[in-house]
């Protein structure tokens, strides 16, 4: 029984220890060792990951070249189809730029110049448990990388930053419960909120009723509440849901990125998101100023 | 076996679930390699050792993790407990026991870490992260349990004259 009694004594304690752990790291008071343990592991962390991706890598061509052969001859119809149509969007690019240099529109709307700034980043970790979708990558303050700053692969967006250290980066994916995205359909421009299901494709929810929704459209961000710019390639609506007696529309988006065979993403260091909590605290606290005449209104960017 | 090379242990094991495992998931998930580990270790050598290795290895799967500290370590430092309050009731040597062991306790850990993760916010849900997480991830830790249990049993047996003394 004494056994028992020191084995409860110890778990008990313990216990307490990691429940005051827990509510200290709630306080974001114990931000210096969090990141300790992945600045001291990140140059094993980079060799294992690089390690097994050479082996799955291997692996994977072997298993695969029947459907490569296949894709192969699917792709290439496919490159014929859009050299067609970057010419046409080369064209259209040509106009625009015309026209924004008339404008000074690239003075007036410097949040436009996205790509001009970014940090490739290696994946070397995942979340360890399979209830969260987070990526560990190899890039941090030092290379630039900020909180709350995009970051897309390719193929579209993967997320954003949720933490950071000198040298590593936490991404939330999209594909996270805890996540949720400002898009539209790029068709209509229907609006929407897509967020992250477990085990699931994407769900966009809180769609107008009146607006329609194509299974086969493309979803893009739309850049409101700041988080992310828009125009990011989300992904591709697989079903839509439309009941009159909701108040909004829901659809299923397959999202454009494959989260299982990231190894490299980018990071947006050129745009700045917009911390909505802030600018509204502080609306909150300020006093009214004076606006002299003349003066323009700010506005938000788009 | 003494505290630093368990302390080295662990430390890999979460390394290696972190960074080594999400490259072969299988039914989408990937085995919880940190509690497969102490739960052997547990029924080996009892709680007290047990409880060090939740401690360790909870606390390197919190620092690689985007949760909150404590999340992986308190529902890990509960199943050893438990877990080895069955070490002096069974025979050690059976493989039979800790393969019946790691569903019950992969259920009731994962259901735990469930549970902190909502009470701090999460919005997934229950019926999601049985279906999508909890479940296929019960299947492959008790798949695997076997293999992990005799390297267990066989570092028990080079180590079982070093007890570690709180």
């Amino acid at each position: 029984m004494s056994g028992l009694r020191s084995r409860a004594l110890l778990f008990g304690t313990l216990s307490i220890l990691i429940v005051i752990g827990l509510i200290l790291d709630e306080l974001d008071a114990l931000g210096p060792l969090e990141g300790l343990a992945l600045q001291l592991t990140m140059p094993v962390q980079r060799l294992v990951r690089g390690a097994t991706d050479r082996i799955v890598g291997a692996s994977q061509f072997l298993s695969d070249q029947r459907d490569l052969i296949e894709r192969n001859q699917q792709l290439e119809s496919l490159v014929d189809q859009l050299m067609i149509e970057n010419v046409r969007l080369k064209e259209f690019q040509a106009q625009n730029e015309d026209l924004r240099a008339k404008l000074e529109f690239s003075e007036t709307h410097p949040e436009y110049v996205l790509r001009a700034a970014e940090v490739r980043g290696q994946v070397v970790g995942s979340e360890p448990n399979n209830l969260l979708a987070v990526l560990i990558i190899d890039v941090g303050k030092r290379q630039g990388v900020a909180k709350g700053m995009p970051v897309i692969s390719e193929s579209g967006l993967v997320g954003h930053i949720l933490a950071v250290g000198a040298n590593w980066s936490k991404v939330l994916l999209i594909i996270d419960p805890s996540s949720s995205v400002a898009a539209m359909t790029q068709s209509e421009r229907a609006p929407g909120v897509v967020s992250g299901r477990l085990g699931q494709d994407l769900q966009m929810e809180y769609i107008p009723q009146q607006d329609r929704v194509t299974v086969g459209d493309v979803v893009l961000t739309s850049g409101m509440g700041g988080r992310y710019p828009p125009n990011l390639v989300v992904g591709q609506i697989i079903e839509s849901v439309q009941r009159d007696v909701d108040a909004f529309q829901e659809a299923t988006v397959r999202p454009s990125v494959s989260f299982g065979k990231l190894e490299t993403v980018l990071v947006l260091t050129g745009y700045q998101p917009l911390d909505v909590e802030g600018v509204l605290q502080g609306e909150a606290t300020a006093e009214p100023a004076a606006t002299p005449a003349g003066t323009p209104a700010a506005t938000s960017p788009p | 076996m003494n505290a630093y090379l368990s302390f080295f242990l662990m430390s890999v094991l979460a390394l290696l679930q972190s960074t080594l495992l999400p490259q072969f998931k299988v039914f989408g998930v990937q085995p919880d390699l940190v509690l497969l580990a102490v739960v052997a270790w547990s029924l080996l050598r009892g709680s007290e050792e047990g409880m060090l290795w939740a401690l360790i290895g909870g606390l390197a799967l919190d620092a690689l993790s985007s949760a909150r500290l404590g999340v992986n370590t308190l529902p890990l430092l509960l199943i050893s407990f438990l877990a080895g309050l069955w070490q002096r009731g069974i025979v050690r040597q059976e493989i039979l026991i800790p393969f019946l062991v790691i569903p019950v306790a992969s259920l009731v850990y994962q259901g735990a870490v469930v549970a902190l993760l909502r009470l701090l916010g999460w919005p997934g849900t229950w019926s999601a992260s049985l279906r999508h997480a909890i479940l296929p991830t019960t299947l492959l830790n008790t798949l695997l349990m076997p293999a992990v249990y005799v390297l267990m049993r066989w570092i028990h047996r080079r180590t079982h004259d070093e007890n570690i003394e709180w």
